[in-house]
């Protein structure tokens, strides 16, 4: 058995629920599949600064192939007046991969 | 030999059993996200914490991780949320290494851990977070920049052969905690990142 990591990142002006695809080389059948945090950046601006409401970074596992995941991502900063901080969110997705 | 990975919601300050559905050797706890919020309204920030704790029940194939996930300002206000926790089991046959490290970003720089005496050379090694906790210096601030990276951007995995005597495995990276103002106010020297790396053999890592 084998092991296998690939990732996913997104970057914007704050996103919910962004499905992002995730493949593995050669295709091969996944026994096992995480999400991990792997990177979360987050920014009002070079210049301004703001109360906090909400701070949000993760992934899920919407969906498993072989060789594939498809994970819907979630990265936000925000206060309560409608500011939305930039994003730039990286998530890992080690895998185990089946007997040959 | 294997791992597996299982992913489930925690809430702040709670429990949650993950089932591996056989014996495991070791369990690890890391975070896969975090979620925080002071509710309806917003607030300064003193603290922003997440983390994921770890009690293992190796026999049972059992383990039980924790849940951290908070805010809080220095007039009493607090927030809550959940983390998204990621449980790795890992069989007694599997040949992946794993050693945890605490990083602070005021006074470290590049990480480097050597494993020794390995059968195999080393194949790839990632970095994964286990918590962090993020504190302004001072008083409770405003935000501008938050920044949590385990470093996987720079990550490398140098294999030493030992004459007659198994590999060497170097890994080497650089990792990032950072909270700051628009004021140039940054984290305190009690921010810190706590850290799982996972280091494979070639012959079980293939390329991604």
């Amino acid at each position: 058995m084998s092991i296998v990591i690939s990732a996913a990142s997104i970057a914007n002006n704050g996103f919910s629920n962004v499905n992002a695809g995730v493949s593995y080389a050669g295709g091969a059948p996944l026994a096992s599949v995480g999400v991990a945090l792997s990177s979360f950046f987050a920014s009002f601006g070079s210049t301004t600064d703001h109360e906090v409401r909400t701070i949000s970074g993760y992934g899920e596992i919407a969906s498993v192939l072989p060789g594939a995941v498809t994970s819907p991502l979630t990265g936000a900063m925000q206060d309560g007046s409608g500011h939305h901080a930039s994003v730039a969110l990286a998530i890992a997705f080690p895998a185990q991969l089946v007997d040959a | 030999m294997s791992l597996q990975f299982i992913n489930a919601p925690v809430a702040n300050g709670k429990t949650a059993t993950l089932t591996f559905g056989q014996a495991m050797a070791n369990v690890y706890g890391v975070l896969g996200g975090f979620s925080v919020s002071y509710g309806s309204s917003d607030h300064f920030v003193k603290t922003f914490q997440s983390e994921v704790t770890v009690s293992p029940d190796r026999g049972a194939g059992t383990m039980t991780v924790g849940g951290t996930a908070k805010l809080a300002d220095d007039s009493g206000n607090t927030g809550g949320g959940s983390v998204w926790a990621l449980g790795i089991g890992q069989t007694a046959d599997d040949p992946t290494v794993f050693r945890t490290q605490t990083w602070r970003p005021n006074q470290d720089g590049q990480v480097s851990i050597t494993i020794e005496r390995q059968a195999a050379p080393v194949g790839r090694a990632w970095v994964f977070v286990r918590g962090f906790t993020l504190k302004f210096r001072g008083e409770d601030h405003h935000v501008k920049t938050i920044k949590i990276d385990a470093g996987n951007a720079t990550v490398s995995a140098v294999t030493t052969a030992r004459p007659s005597d198994g590999y060497d495995w170097t890994i080497t990276f650089t990792p990032g905690l950072a909270m700051a103002d628009a004021s140039g106010t940054k984290q305190d020297d009690a921010s810190v990142l706590e850290l799982l790396v996972m280091a494979a053999p070639a012959d079980t890592a293939p390329a991604a």
